[in-house]
């Protein structure tokens, strides 16, 4: 390593900074895997499988998602998104719970609809691990 | 520093040292620099916890698993709850529960230990509630049908006929984990404490193997092990019952809570609310002045026969009730006042939404 020590007797101020900004590097590395943020999008699982995730600040005009009813025992189910949250529109389930649930917008919020077996949360930082109801 | 080799020359701000130990000295630390970085990855990947979705008992199962075989342990909670639901549901066939209505008035049958020891909870919780939670609610529960979702209204005189056969003292519980229904007309309906039972089963999965902590929901019933990736306690947020939101954050590191509140299942009809908690005295839904009670366990189906048995009674007599099990409570009443047993530290419960607000302890 004759570029770090520049063939001098000495290890330089240089090297102690490069060394400090690669463990800074491996210890940024090491928070964005355990916090990596997901703010603002919406996923959409059917049956506990990830059916499609919508980008919620990223919508410039409203998106109108028709669920594939064949994934859904039959039930028709519009969702409706925009850049300030998404919601169960038409349902022809039998409780419409998932409507009544209506828009949802902040991180952790979740529309059911047990009968589909679909559910669409919010992701993003939530402090909560579960919620009690 | 104590080094002969490495004395500060203060001028230069530069270490003196040998050519070749400044050289050894640099590849070390560059080697340790790339591990770090190396290792750093891998154990950030693995930090991430398993989280995994199923359906059971009519409700969203949400697991969050850390460390470990994580993965396999959530695969086998999930599978456990499944086979849960097919021994304590009244509506699976050949079901343990199914077996007893069907074999109401008759002899006593095998069932196995699970269902012994939650009917022998429920009897349990029956009789010190003085029969505020009855699971032989069940007539009565499946005449109303909140599930159904058509806002039926049932008639006083349909009520007046089963409410009779309302009565845990018609649950037999025999040696050997047997049981049997002394009345022909009585029927059990587990619903009330599946749930925290599902709890229960997936963290004895989770304390049978290898993993650091979990925490799993099954609907609003909620257990957990362990602790988190710094062992922090485990966050759990309350239904705000007037919203979609929560109102409240209560920290656990250990135990199982549910809630039981007048907002699910529930529907308005002539300016009147129905909701699913019903009195078991009555056959109506429970009118206690509390709106949803939120109650912390040593078992998930305790807590979830104690939220229920505490939203019926109401708060002063719940507060007698949770005592005899060591459990704590947070109810909220109909003028959005908060209430908390003493077992829950200040520092582990915070109101969130300010539209609520902490009550005075008496």
């Amino acid at each position: 390593m004759p570029e770090l020590t520049n063939g001098r007797k000495f290890i330089s101020k240089k090297n102690i900074i490069f060394f400090a900004v690669l463990i800074l590097l491996s210890a940024a590395v090491w928070l964005f895997f355990i916090f990596s943020p997901s703010g603002g999008t919406a996923d959409i699982e059917i049956n506990g499988e990830p059916y499609k995730t919508v980008n919620l600040p990223a919508l410039a005009a409203p998106e109108v998602l028709r669920i594939d009813s064949t994934l859904t025992g039959g039930i028709e189910i519009t969702v409706t998104a925009d850049n300030t949250g998404i919601a169960v529109t038409h349902s022809t389930c039998p409780d419409k719970t998932c409507m009544k649930t209506g828009k949802i917008s902040k991180a952790g919020e979740a529309v059911i609809c047990l009968p589909a077996k679909l559910s669409i949360t919010i992701g993003g930082k939530s402090r909560a691990d579960a919620v009690t109801y | 520093m104590g080094n002969p080799d490495a004395i500060e020359d203060k001028s230069t701000h530069k270490i003196k040292m040998s050519p070749k130990k400044a050289r050894n000295l640099t590849f070390a630390f560059s080697l340790l620099a790339v591990l770090l970085l190396i290792s750093s990855a891998v154990i950030g990947l693995n930090a991430a916890p398993e989280e995994i979705t199923t359906f059971s008992m009519g409700s969203y199962v949400q697991q969050k698993v850390y460390g470990g075989d994580k993965q396999n342990a959530a695969r086998a909670a999930a599978a456990a709850i499944a086979e849960l639901e097919n021994t304590i549901s009244w509506r699976v066939e050949g079901s343990d529960i199914e077996k007893l209505a069907l074999n109401a008035g008759g002899d006593y049958l095998a069932v196995k230990p699970v269902t012994y020891a939650l009917l022998k909870l429920c009897k349990d919780v029956a009789e010190l509630s003085g029969g505020a939670f009855d699971v032989t609610i069940a007539p009565i529960s499946h005449l109303w049908d909140f599930d159904r979702g058509d806002e039926f209204v049932p008639e006083q005189s349909l009520i007046d006929e089963l409410l009779p056969h309302v009565n845990y003292e018609n649950i037999l519980l025999g040696e050997n984990d047997t049981a049997a229904l002394k009345d022909k007309l009585t029927s059990i309906d587990l619903g009330g404490i599946g749930k925290g039972a599902a709890c229960d089963a997936a963290i004895s999965i989770y304390e049978q193997s290898s993993v650091g902590g979990g925490i799993i929901a099954v609907g609003g019933s909620v257990g957990v092990y362990g602790g988190k990736l710094f062992g922090d306690a485990w966050n759990i947020a309350i239904r705000d019952p007037a919203s979609t939101g929560t109102m409240a954050e209560l920290k656990i590191r250990e135990g199982f809570v549910s809630t039981s509140g007048n907002y699910e299942k529930a529907f308005t009809k002539d300016n009147v609310l129905y909701h699913h908690i019903l009195d078991p005295k009555t056959g109506y839904p429970a009118d206690s002045g509390l709106v949803s009670v939120t109650v912390k366990a040593s078992s998930g189906a305790l807590s979830d026969a104690l939220s229920t048995a505490s939203f019926i009674l109401g708060l002063d007599e719940a507060k007698e009730l949770l005592k005899k099990y060591d459990a704590e409570g947070i109810f909220i009443d109909n003028n959005r006042k908060v209430y908390v047993t003493e077992g829950i530290e200040a520092k582990d419960f915070k109101i969130t939404e300010n539209t609520y607000s902490l009550a005075e302890n008496k």
